[in-house]
């Protein structure tokens, strides 16, 4: 008979830890024209985005929720509170001015550790809004700009993030968008001027503290033509017992020849929907290299698109998912080629334990003007018990003959062989499983910076701990 | 009505998740040829009676009522239909190949359509313990116009039975072909399938094969040719219920003008299959600009101890090949042809009978493989 396995949950106290918001200022729960009229006071929007914003909500009313992916009815939009915003006025550029609970809460979360070491920025959202923001000064210097949204959208940046603000992901896209149009507040805005390539990442850390509240910030990235920037994005909660939602939007606009990589660490507590909408479009010669490793959430719905615009444009996508107990995460990615001699290449793992779901979903569709362009997808699920769960779903649409599109899933359980060698080199049958789980996610924490690579594989480790029963 | 249903959903707006059939349930029964080995029992039953227990009433004696699909056969064109089937009415023809029994010779069965007119035949197999069968359908058509086909394949296999099916199409390119098979095989049972199209002008093929017995198997090997505006839809399922299961799908084809395939291919792990293994193959030839390819292979797992895996080449042919072929004296022209010709002809050898591959041999105007 088979040796089972029996996990505990995560030991999430580095996380799980949380403050009273007694004092900050929430609208009600639920989601009206008043509300959304309420959050555009609030913010102070210009007038095209107050009838964005009601826009938005119009098609939030009229588009269903999606007939497919895990299900979302624990979440009941009228106990959402969508705008809560901290106890403090404004935004901080010095770390000792914001106020001392929120900035106790990034101090444990090591933010401003990582800022010194090896950070060119960092931008702090606390619920609804951003705390705190701040660029080294030579990476100003050389032009690139980085802070939050809404300063910029009434500064001198104003009409370019009109230009693009959720060009890519229209609020018509599904409903989590437009609900995301009609609410958003927070998040940030970046601009890479033309051939400043910015060696050391910048980083944007979202927590959502409030019980029953949503998040929804946006970030808007403009990597101008020759250029290069790597973009690292955080996020966590502490766990409450009712549904919490986060249905950010990230919008990436990468300009010819150039790179943008764009790391995610998705560590979100295990009462939260996590809704979020991430998408690239990439011109001639330009890159997207998207790194994603999802670890929290109840809920995940998460798919971050390339559309290969241009000539030459290229994408690469790797990530990571583990579902652990009362876990069903549906990630994946879209790739639209959709220029001549364009190239993807995606390379996921999913590892599914304690009873957790994890979903590789993808779709890369080749239209006919995408000709001599390549695609390979290869994506790998790991079960590490018989409770839990993993299904692949990918698609592929090639419109045109001249294309090159492979494509390979495998699915399986670890090795007992390989378990046994490794505890006859001295291992423990836990270090043994914990080890061919890190080892199967390498593909992800190879791309990332050092610290967050031990980060992940330190999220792994806590997963698999008391994984043999 | 929706068929071809894929088990799981996925974005609506990549038109994958089934197929709109405009299928309704007023034809008639097409009067087919067959050859019968000896010793097989006919009979003829009404189509639904596989909900809950067989009713004896609706069997023929000859055909026997020995084994039921208990918990009601599924197919791969999907509950909706189904419902809609059962309706009708339909008869079902049904071969009884008993029990212990080896076949030197195939059930041939020859649907030469003729005339304009909607058909529909229902035909179930059913292969007792120990017993070991081949049938061998041809549908073909002759004058038959803007036809739509319908068949619907159903099989019964007992323990260690074995089934070999053959479908080989070349029907006008006029015409429209639903073909529907399901059914479930007992322990140790085998279910080989060997499909072949080259004709039709709209195609739906659906497949359910239920691996309900321990150590059950289910092997399929795909081949088409579609050209011009022809269109392809396939829904396979592999479901895995039983310990040690196996399944193998392998689909290859070429797409030629401005044809259009999907393929849907799905291996379904259900919690108790443990040490089950299936994997996937898939290989399109895309020779024009124009035609269109879909592909969406779902690997399902609901257990721990099993080995799924899925892999797929679509594309343009490979340069080297056609460089090397042109190098030899062959024109691109005759190189691409015969690289398109062996993506069929690799699915035909698989045919163990020589009267059938002669007669496809003869349809190709070719020697026997």
């Amino acid at each position: 008979m088979k040796e089972k396995t029996q996990v505990d949950d995560i030991d999430r106290s580095l996380y799980d830890f949380r403050y009273e918001d007694k004092d900050a200022y929430k609208v009600e729960e639920g989601l009206t024209e008043d509300i959304v009229r309420q959050i555009s006071d609030e913010k102070n929007d210009p007038d095209w985005m107050r009838e964005f914003r009601l826009k938005a909500l119009k098609i939030y009313n009229e588009i269903p929720v999606p007939d497919w992916g895990p299900s979302i009815d624990g979440l009941d939009m009228e106990h959402i509170v969508t705008y809560v915003r901290p106890n403090t006025e404004r935004m901080h550029t010095s770390w000792e001015d914001v106020p001392e609970d929120i900035k106790t809460t990034f101090d444990k979360l090591g933010i401003p550790e990582a800022e010194r070491k090896s950070l060119a920025g960092v931008g702090a959202q606390y619920d609804s809004e951003l705390v705190y923001h701040n660029v080294r000064k030579e990476v100003s210097e050389q032009g690139v700009v980085y802070t939050d949204i809404e300063s910029a959208l009434r500064g001198e940046y104003g009409d370019m993030i009109r230009e693009h603000f959720m060009h890519l992901v229209p609020p018509t896209d599904h409903k989590f968008a437009a609900l995301h149009g009609a609410v958003w507040s927070g998040g940030s805005f970046v601009y890479v001027p033309k051939g400043v390539h910015l060696d050391i990442p910048l980083k944007s850390y979202f927590r959502l503290n409030a019980k029953g509240a949503g998040q929804f910030e946006h970030t808007l990235i403009i990597v101008e033509d020759d250029a290069y920037l790597h973009f690292i994005e955080g996020c966590s909660a502490p766990k409450y017992n009712v549904a919490n939602l986060h249905a950010g939007c990230v919008e990436l606009f990468v300009g010819k020849n150039s790179t943008l990589r764009y790391s995610t660490i998705e560590n979100w507590s295990k009462n939260m929907y996590n809704l979020n909408t991430k998408r690239a479009i990439v011109a001639e010669g330009g890159k997207i290299e998207w790194v994603s490793g999802s670890f929290g959430s109840h809920v995940s719905y998460l798919y971050p698109m390339s559309i290969l615009d241009g000539k030459g444009a290229r994408t690469e996508f790797t990530g990571v998912t583990f579902a652990g107990n009362g876990q069903n995460l549906d990630t994946g990615t879209k790739v639209v080629h959709n220029a001549p001699d364009t190239s993807s290449y995606v390379n996921t793992r999913s590892i599914s334990k304690d009873g957790g779901i994890s979903t590789f979903r993808s779709s890369v569709v080749i239209n006919s003007n995408a000709k001599g362009s390549k695609s390979a997808v290869s994506c790998e699920s790991l079960m590490v018990d018989d409770i839990s769960r993993s299904d692949t779903i990918p698609a592929m649409d090639v419109r045109t003959a001249d294309a090159d599109v492979g494509h390979e899933t495998r699915i399986g359980r670890i090795s007992d062989d390989t378990v046994f060698y490794l505890m006859s080199r001295g291992l423990s049958e836990e270090e043994a499983r914990a080890l061919i789980v890190r080892g199967f996610a390498d593909n992800v924490s190879k791309e990332l910076p050092l610290e967050y690579a031990v980060e992940m594989n330190n999220l792994i480790t806590l997963e698999m701990k008391g994984s043999i029963g | 009505m929706k068929i071809n249903t894929l088990p799981v959903k996925t974005w609506n707006r990549l038109r994958m998740n089934d197929h709109d059939a405009e299928k309704d349930f007023d034809f008639k029964t097409f009067k087919y040829k067959e050859e019968c080995p000896e010793g097989v029992k006919t009979g003829v039953i009404t189509v639904g009676y596989d909900e809950g227990e067989a009713n004896p009433e609706h069997f023929d004696e000859s055909s026997g009522s020995r084994y039921s699909f208990g918990k009601g056969l599924r197919t791969g064109f999907g509950a909706e239909f189904k419902e809609a089937l059962n309706k009708s009415g339909a008869p079902v023809t049904v071969y009884d190949f008993g029990e212990g029994k080896e076949y030197d010779t195939p059930l041939y069965q020859d649907f030469n359509f003729t005339g304009e007119a909607n058909f529909g035949n229902i035909v179930e197999y059913r292969v007792g313990d120990g017993s070991s069968a081949t049938v061998i359908q041809f549908v073909t058509s002759e004058g038959a116009g803007n036809s739509e086909i319908f068949i619907q394949s159903r099989y019964r296999l007992g323990k260690g039975a074995r089934l070999t099916l053959v479908q080989i199409q070349t029907l006008e390119k006029s015409c429209t072909f639903y073909n529907d098979i399901g059914g479930r095989a007992e322990e140790d049972g085998e279910f080989n399938l060997i499909q072949i199209i080259l004709g039709g002008k709209n195609n739906a093929y659906g497949v359910f094969s239920s691996l309900e017995g321990k150590r059950s198997s289910f092997t399929s090997e795909l081949a088409y040719e579609l050209g011009n505006d022809e269109k392809l839809d396939i829904n396979y399922v592999a479901d895995h219920t039983g310990a040690q299961t196996v399944s193998n799908i392998n689909v290859s084809g070429v797409l030629k003008g401005s044809a259009n395939k999907l393929f849907r291919g799905t291996i379904d792990f259900h919690r108790g299959c443990a040490g089950a293994k299936g994997a996937e193959l898939e290989d399109v030839l895309m020779l024009d600009e124009g035609c269109e390819n879909k592909t969406i292979p779902l690997i399902l797992c609901d257990e721990e101890d099993v080995e799924g895996s899925h892999g797929a080449s679509i594309g343009k042919p490979d340069e080297a090949k056609i460089y090397y072929m042109k190098s030899r004296g062959i024109s691109e022209e005759e190189a691409l042809r015969m690289i398109a010709r062996s993506k069929i002809a690799s699915v035909e050898r698989k045919i163990k009978d020589e009267r059938t591959r002669e007669r496809l041999a003869k349809l190709h105007g070719e020697e026997s493989l």
